[in-house]
């Protein structure tokens, strides 16, 4: 009936009264995958704490599947026996691989005949079936996240609640791990709020993202729309815009206005789509996939993006598969071009080149 | 050393002729203390992991009073047992006094809080976001501890047997609340006494030889189970 | 997997099946009928000698009271007479016992038996007391200032080398007075180790003598004479305390009967050639 496996209304907790948790909305719709984003010590763990009732809000409401789980009635136990929480560390009992992946289903008295299918299924997936049997003291950090791992998913839970489970595996295994997890976790169909301060993650995984800074929810959207349109510098920033320069509307024209930047020699004008109102003090935020080179002056016929740049490469920096070019046409402008295009253009410091952004790829926020 | 060399052949010979006295003695023995372990364990582990998992008020005192338990010298813990059990006490009608059971309750008293205390710091030692993770895997509080315990059960072990060693070996409380009677609560450390104060050097030696092969057993066994590398040692059964 | 768990069930089953039959038997060792028990504070010489491994089964088998000996110091064995957690004393110190029945603590003594102390020392007696009597023997000493090792505990052999010492007139004092504040057979123990002169009695001196350097060399003074008297604990005295009263006086009437005195009598004769103690009733 209900939509929403999650939702969370106006909680709120403090610490020492130096720290406060604050969100005021956020929701979590079946089958989906959260993704909480945000810097160290924003609060996206005690969140999860809270959600799995591990610790009790000063204020607020949270629902799951529509009844509320914050009163004193419901029991604690009962509730958590619907999710199943990974934490940054493996937390894992001294006793074999396999002992440990049945743990929950013992505790909630699942009876292990009847899901043997499912714990092979997971055992396989996340490549520790040859480790059944070994005790958990020698294994290495991705070893022991990965049975941390298969003893949550074996639960079948209604809500996966995982607190940066890559954060703490080195960066050799985590590659590995991470592909395996993703490749569970996408085709899993169940619900999962996933925790991470890593952008790429998000990227990859999330169907909605909510952006926690400091204990507050600063944007929660889909995923296109955080990215395409995050909601101020900071998410800006951290969700991989390269570019952003303030300016004032000066006009509009039906929905593109006319921005004007403060450049170094002078004011740029830039059009972007929005309905804005003129006056209105702005950031624009441009991301390097829409930004393209060109070697020489083109015409309108080669592009049908209303805004050429011209400018210097100030640099060039490797960046794996693609190459990041910074450009000084007035204010600082980043590209990210592949290496093919570096020779086709034969790019080089110093050169001129014309950058071509669409007006509708420009996200603008009010200042 | 003529004695000794003496002593410890007779003692043999005592020994793997199943000597009743010997065989007597060695069987009380492992009845009080075994009872005298098992009663302690039920108190201690409890005690243990509940003061040592928790947070509450006037846990630091709580905890240093088991830390003192674990130093009481054994004959403290005689004389408070004999002063409630002697007739005159307040126990006195029970008539505990001279018997095995009274040896059982001053041996409880002396190993409880040594097992209280070592399971105590064992499970302090246990990373507290264990027990957030136990939780969230849907364990009620009697689960929690019960798999709290587990975790902690080599150092729980070993506290048991430090508790037993502790009391097989001791000597002072066990006469005064026991009185050292032929046949009825004799145990080996009492007997040692006696058969030396009788000059009768042979059976001391051979219950000496017993007693060392008891404690060193317990400590060997203990030993082997800490060392056990996952299934490792299982595999050599 | 399967392995893993099976072996730790299985252990938990025989340690507990252990534990719970140990605390079975260890409960019905208990006392059945609690009345029958008869608590019997002596001194440790007297038990040391093993005379009461011989009297009590004896006693027992004629009668259907158990008995539980306690071996103390004659001090601690009155103490525990006068507080009333013993039915019945036996021990060696005439006065103490006197005192203690004419303060109604016991109801009436009786002669059981008696053996005699004897002074011994190095076998080449460097302080030459052989022969002599108690009192001229300890004077020697003193002045001799040779090793001498005393109970110093209050028992009934060190009230008697007291009352000797009191007759000489000399307070012993000094690093050749050495109190071991222990039983009989340590006492002779550390007196051998240091080679020095002792009192004892005859019966632990007996026992001991194997595993013993030293020699008599006082014996037969009448200042040594060792009476053992019995005296059951007085009922009236503790009326809050269930004293078994009727045990005491059948574990008087047995030792000072023809059975008892008997035992007595052949006590040790067989294994050192003389008798332990002498019985004062029947002789």
């Amino acid at each position: 009936m209900d939509k929403k496996i999650l939702e969370i209304s106006d909680l709120k907790k403090k610490y020492n009264s130096k720290f406060c948790l604050d969100v005021n909305n956020l929701y979590v719709e079946k089958g989906k995958i959260l993704t909480i984003i945000g810097p160290n010590g924003s609060g996206k763990s005690t969140l999860i704490r809270l959600i799995n009732l591990l610790e009790r809000p000063d204020e607020g409401k949270i629902y799951f599947n529509g009844h509320k789980i914050t009163n004193g009635e419901v029991s604690q136990t009962e509730v958590r026996k619907k999710m199943a929480v990974v934490f940054q560390e493996p937390l894992l009992f001294n006793t074999s691989v396999y002992s440990n992946i049945i743990m929950g289903l013992k505790i909630r008295k699942i009876k292990l005949s009847g899901v043997k299918d499912r714990i092979d299924y997971f055992t396989g997936k996340l490549k520790i079936t040859d480790l059944l049997n070994r005790s958990t003291k020698n294994l290495s950090g991705g070893e022991k996240q990965r049975v941390s791992l298969a003893r949550a998913l074996v639960l079948d839970p209604e809500l996966l609640l995982l607190d940066e489970p890559l954060a703490n595996i080195d960066q050799s295994s985590r590659e590995s791990l991470r592909s395996d997890l993703f490749g569970v976790l996408r085709g899993y169909g169940k619900s999962v709020v996933y925790v991470t301060h890593d952008r790429n993650e998000a990227m990859v995984l999330a169907d909605d993202i909510a952006v926690m800074d400091r204990g507050k929810i600063l944007q929660f959207a889909g995923k296109e729309e955080i990215f395409r349109k995050p909601a101020n510098e900071f998410i800006a920033r951290f969700v991989g815009v390269e570019t952003l320069v303030d300016g004032v509307i000066l006009e509009r024209k039906g929905n593109v206005c006319k921005v004007g930047v403060t450049a170094r020699k002078s004011n740029i004008e830039v059009s972007v789509v929005s309905q804005e109102r003129k006056g209105t003090r702005v950031t624009l935020a441009i991301r390097p996939e829409d930004v393209i080179l060109y070697s020489t002056e083109i015409s309108s016929e080669e592009s049908s993006a209303m805004n050429l740049f011209k400018g210097k490469i100030t640099e060039i920096r490797d960046i794996g598969i693609f190459k990041r070019i910074e450009i000084d046409c007035g204010f600082p402008l980043s590209s990210f071009v592949t290496q093919n295009s570096v020779n086709r253009l034969k790019l080089a410091l110093g050169k001129e080149i014309t950058a071509a952004v669409k007006a509708s790829s420009i996200h603008m926020f009010k200042r | 050393m003529e004695i000794i060399w003496q002593g410890i052949k007779q003692a043999i010979i005592l020994i793997f002729t199943g000597n009743r006295e010997v065989y007597e003695i060695l069987f009380l023995t492992l009845k009080v203390s075994g009872s005298a372990v098992f009663f302690s364990m039920l108190l201690g582990i409890p005690v243990g992991v509940l003061v040592g998992l928790n947070k509450f008020p006037l846990k630091k005192f709580i905890t240093a009073v088991i830390n003192t338990g674990m130093g009481l010298p054994p004959v403290a813990a005689g004389l408070i047992v004999i002063l409630f059990i002697w007739r005159s006490g307040m126990l006195g009608f029970l008539k505990l006094m001279y018997t095995p059971t009274a040896m059982v309750i001053a041996q409880v008293l002396i190993a409880s809080p040594i097992i209280a205390g070592i399971t105590l710091a064992a499970v302090q030692q246990i990373d507290p976001k264990l027990k957030q993770q136990v939780l969230s895997l849907g364990a009620n509080r009697f689960q929690v501890y019960w798999i709290l315990i587990r975790e902690a059960r080599l150092p729980a072990l070993a506290a048991v047997m430090a508790g037993f060693g502790g009391i097989i070996s001791e000597v002072g409380a066990v006469i005064m609340v026991g009185g050292n009677i032929k046949g009825e609560t004799r145990v080996l450390t009492t007997a040692i006494v006696q058969m030396v104060r009788m000059g009768n050097f042979d059976m001391a030696i051979a219950l000496v030889v017993i007693l060392l092969a008891i404690t060193f057993g317990v400590n060997f066994l203990l030993t082997l189970i800490q060392q056990k590398e996952g299934i490792g040692w299982i595999r050599r059964f | 997997m399967n392995k893993f768990r099976f072996l730790n069930v299985t252990s938990i089953l025989i340690l507990s099946t252990f534990i719970i039959t140990t605390t079975v038997f260890a409960f019905s060792c208990k006392e059945k009928v609690k009345n029958t028990e008869i608590i019997l504070a002596t001194t440790t010489s007297t038990y040391d000698s093993g005379l009461l491994d011989e009297l009590i089964p004896a006693f027992e088998e004629e009668t259907t009271y158990k008995v539980k000996p306690i071996a103390v110091g004659t001090g601690e064995a009155i103490a525990m007479g006068e507080r009333g957690e013993a039915d019945v004393i036996l021990v060696h110190s005439r006065e103490e016992e006197d005192r203690f029945a004419e303060e109604g603590y016991g109801t009436e003594r009786r002669d059981v038996m008696h053996n005699d102390f004897v002074i011994i020392g190095p076998e080449d007696d460097p302080s030459a007391i052989s022969g002599l009597t108690a009192v001229e023997a300890y004077i020697t000493i003193s002045a001799n200032e040779a090793s001498f090792v005393s109970r110093g505990d209050d028992s009934g052999t060190n009230k008697k080398e007291i009352a000797v010492w009191e007759e000489t007139g000399i307070t012993p004092q000094g690093d050749w007075y050495i109190e071991s504040g222990q039983g009989m057979g340590e006492t002779l123990r550390i007196a051998d180790e240091k080679q020095a002169y002792t009192m004892t009695d005859r019966g632990t001196y007996l026992v001991q003598q194997n595993n013993l350097s030293l020699v008599v060399l006082v014996e037969g003074d009448e200042i040594l004479f060792n009476p053992y008297g019995v005296i059951p604990v007085n009922p009236e005295k503790h009326k809050d305390i269930d004293i078994n009263y009727e045990g005491a006086q059948a574990f008087v009437e047995f030792i000072t009967g023809e059975k008892g005195q008997a035992i007595i009598k052949k006590f040790g004769v067989a294994e050192y050639g003389q008798p332990l103690f002498y019985p004062d009733v029947i002789k």
